[in-house]
């Protein structure tokens, strides 16, 4: 381990200019104590409004409650029938982001930009359906609770 | 404007030592000791991350930023290079944190905060290392004290569901508790089923319901202890023990000993240089289990 020599001594009074660095540097510090103070009670907040998931976004609530589990699948549609081929691997992305975003943020995601970049990322289908489960723990019941939400996107403009 | 400057001074100062405790020589030794722990540990989560996206095609940018964090680390261990090496650390894990956002690990952004204010401080300035050190020793306070808060405003822990669940959904957990639960009470956690209506995730055991009580409620009675002068040593020998415990089971290694460490900066001599080889040597194996060089166990 290196040895420390010790701190500089500051050898004399403090120059106007040096005061007024310190001065800026209390406050700013000040201000992000605040804002980290502040924050896990808008963070609770956020959370309690839209199913957030609360061990994210630096709220300080890991272990507050369990980690929502977020399950996103797509299904592509042409004609009203179910197109029997695979996503391919830009919707496979754009789906496990959406899901990652959706579990961070709940129902502030909503998944209409997700339709939408499905569709153009698979000119075959005219229609996608997006189904989102969120496994929960109901703190209520004590029970495992699975929130399902079902949205279809039509192409648009065809 | 002068009475903002004296509330900011007022409040800041509660995290102070007793007048003549904390010569500035102390400050800057656990401020420098302090920093090299950030260093150590950023670089080594950094290869952590960088294991675990090694498939991802974002494993090019986790690559730069170890390799980065690396060099802020070998560069910024002497003191002479130390700040702009710390500034540059911060830099490099804020770009980290916004490039898995909104999946980054709280403790990370905890760690951008703590490398950013150990760059603060001119070395010319001892007023500016003392409101470093109160600033570290505050964010340990908020921090611990917003944890018990929302335990408690969510209400998962009043019946010990929280820990319930954890028991049947991770191993670390199970086995951590398997001694504080009857067999039959424990085997049915475990054997729940992963379906809607599963449970319920509720224990009989008073002694669990009474750790789940004691959890949150330690987290928000230490803060107070530990900005009380009088019963701040015990404060931080508790909160390490507390934290300790936690981590038998949560096995977040990164995360706890970035919390043992600034909860270590309460102590009015310099105890973060003396368990730093400590921590080089966890974070050293650490890095040959990520390689694979020693057994593999699950850390996060």
């Amino acid at each position: 381990m290196t040895k420390s020599p010790g701190p500089k001594s500051p050898g004399g009074p403090k120059s106007p200019d040096a005061a007024r660095h310190t001065r800026v540097k209390r406050r700013a510090v000040a201000a992000l104590l605040v804002g980290v103070a502040v924050w896990p009670l808008l963070h609770h907040g956020f959370v309690r409004a839209t199913g957030a998931n609360p061990w994210r976004l630096f709220g300080w609530a890991m272990y507050a409650t369990p980690e929502p589990v977020v399950e996103v699948s797509v299904e592509l549609r042409r004609h009203g029938s179910t197109l029997g081929r695979p996503l391919s691997k830009r919707a496979r992305d754009l789906r496990d982001r959406f899901a990652a975003r959706r579990s961070s943020f709940g129902r502030a995601a909503t998944g209409e930009s997700l339709g939408r970049a499905i569709l153009a990322a698979e000119p075959h289908a005219d229609q996608v359906e997006v189904a989102i489960r969120t496994w929960r723990l109901d703190r209520t019941t004590a029970r495992l609770r699975i929130d399902e939400e079902r949205r279809v996107f039509p192409r648009q403009g065809r | 404007m002068e009475g903002v400057e004296a509330r900011i001074e007022q409040v800041l100062s509660l995290a102070d030592d007793q007048a003549g405790e904390r010569p500035d020589a102390a400050t800057f030794s656990a401020l420098q000791s302090f920093r090299r722990f950030c260093l150590l540990a950023t670089a080594t989560e950094a290869w952590a991350t960088l294991a675990y996206f090694r498939d991802e095609e974002s494993a090019p940018l986790h690559l730069a930023i170890a390799l980065w964090l690396a060099a802020c680390t070998a560069i910024g261990w002497p003191r002479r290079f130390g700040r702009i090496a710390t500034a540059a650390a911060a830099v490099g894990l804020g770009l980290q944190v916004v490039a898995v956002f909104p999946t980054a690990a709280n403790h990370q952004v905890l760690a951008v905060l703590c490398l950013g204010l150990l760059a603060l401080p001119h070395p010319d300035e001892p007023a500016e290392r003392e409101l470093v050190l109160r600033a570290l020793r505050w964010l340990v306070v908020i921090g611990l004290f917003a944890a018990g808060l929302q335990k408690l405003l969510f209400g998962y822990w009043l019946r010990g569901e929280l820990l319930a669940y954890a028991i049947w959904a991770r191993d670390s957990f199970a086995v951590f508790f398997q001694p504080l639960l009857a067999h039959d009470e424990w085997q049915r956690l475990r054997d729940l089923r992963p379906e809607a209506g599963a449970g319920p995730f509720l224990v009989d055991s008073p002694l669990l319901i009474a750790i789940s009580n004691a959890t949150w409620l330690a987290e928000l009675v230490l803060p107070v202890l530990l900005l009380r002068r009088g019963t701040r040593r015990p404060a931080v020998v508790a909160s390490i023990v507390y934290l300790t415990l936690i981590e038998l089971g949560a096995r977040e290694l990164f995360f706890g000993g970035l919390m043992v460490n600034l909860l270590l900066l309460f102590w009015p001599s310099d105890v973060v240089r003396r368990t730093l080889p400590i921590f080089a040597a966890a974070y050293f194996y650490l890095l040959l289990v990520m390689l694979g060089i020693a057994p593999h166990w699950e850390f996060r």
